[in-house]
């Protein structure tokens, strides 16, 4: 073959410089990923499990997980149960007292959670004020209100 | 003047192309530029409602944290939180009685939330365009919390 060989232009160049260009952001993005991964923290949430005269059973040690069972958050760390308290009319009068029978459950849980802008378990955002329905042991919990959220303190 | 036998080769009309399209960006851009200097973009005070919400998870947000909505996107920032005790309203045989709910079990809140937008005429919009108006519901959420109030104020 015959071909006139070209000599290395302006375009070339041209081309060359957006190829370093595009490498070099390139490897200042994934840079700034790698750098910037967010850290994992200890969070404890507290969870209250609506009232129920229903005799659920929680212990310390249970595993909490998401309601299809595809992601845990952590296990139970205290159990707290008490008598549910509403407010009734007596005598023309509102009274905030006990509901025979009812009984409402508070879970400390323990997890361990990605934080950024928000705290992540998994692909799942866990915050105060959240409802949602959970697996907490053996049992299925729905209507399940996170009421605090706090990092734990580390000793270190 | 194209020398004989020289041949346009297929990286040149790439070059053109990158050239074409970075000048047809670049005039978008100006005229969206254009655009937003004619509409302002300032500060505005938005008061929302957060109702019937547990003291604990009230005691999750505080004063200066930003809050995102559901995609991440910055919403506005928190500069005011007042807290008011919930009010409950017992109705029997006509008769309407007021109970407020003792301190540490449930709260009204009214948070001030400073929002970036403009105001072309009586309607808030926000920088991304979204109208902000009085009765909305809103989710929000701070580091910590999930805020679901009411807009009473834009």
């Amino acid at each position: 073959m015959n071909r006139k060989k070209r000599p290395f232009g302006l375009f070339d160049w041209c081309i060359l410089t957006l190829v370093a260009a595009l490498l070099a952001v390139g490897a200042f993005v994934s840079y700034k990923y790698t750098e910037n991964a967010s850290p994992t923290v200890e969070i404890d949430c507290l969870f209250r499990i609506p009232a129920s005269d229903e005799n659920l059973q929680f212990s310390v040690g249970d595993e909490v997980r998401n309601e299809n069972g595809t992601v845990a958050f952590g296990r139970v760390v205290s159990v707290l149960q008490r008598p549910y308290k509403t407010v009734f009319l007596r005598n023309g009068e509102a009274v905030y007292e006990a509901v025979e029978g009812l009984t409402e459950t508070e879970l400390l849980v323990r997890m361990s959670a990605e934080k950024t802008e928000e705290y992540r378990v998994g692909d799942i955002r866990v915050c105060a004020g959240a409802t949602g329905t959970y697996r907490v042991g053996n049992t299925l919990v729905s209507g399940v209100h996170i009421l605090h959220l706090a990092e734990v303190a580390n000793d270190d | 003047m194209i020398e004989p036998g020289t041949r346009t080769r297929i990286f040149d009309f790439f070059l053109l192309l990158l050239i074409f399209f970075s000048v047809v960006s670049l005039a978008q851009r100006i005229g969206s530029f254009g655009a937003e200097a004619n509409e302002a973009v300032s500060d505005f005070s938005v008061q929302v409602l957060w109702e019937n919400v547990d003291s604990q998870t009230v005691d999750c947000l505080a004063e200066g944290e930003p809050l995102r909505t559901e995609n991440g996107e910055l919403f506005g920032t928190v500069t005011s939180i007042q807290r008011e005790p919930h009010e409950v309203v017992l109705r029997q045989e006509g008769q309407e009685i007021r109970k407020i709910m003792p301190a540490g079990t449930t709260e009204d809140v009214y948070l001030t939330v400073l929002v970036s937008g403009r105001k072309p005429e009586q309607t808030l919009l926000l920088e991304n365009g979204t109208a902000l108006l009085r009765g909305q519901t809103l989710r929000l959420y701070s580091l910590r919390t999930l805020v679901t109030g009411t807009v009473i104020s834009a």
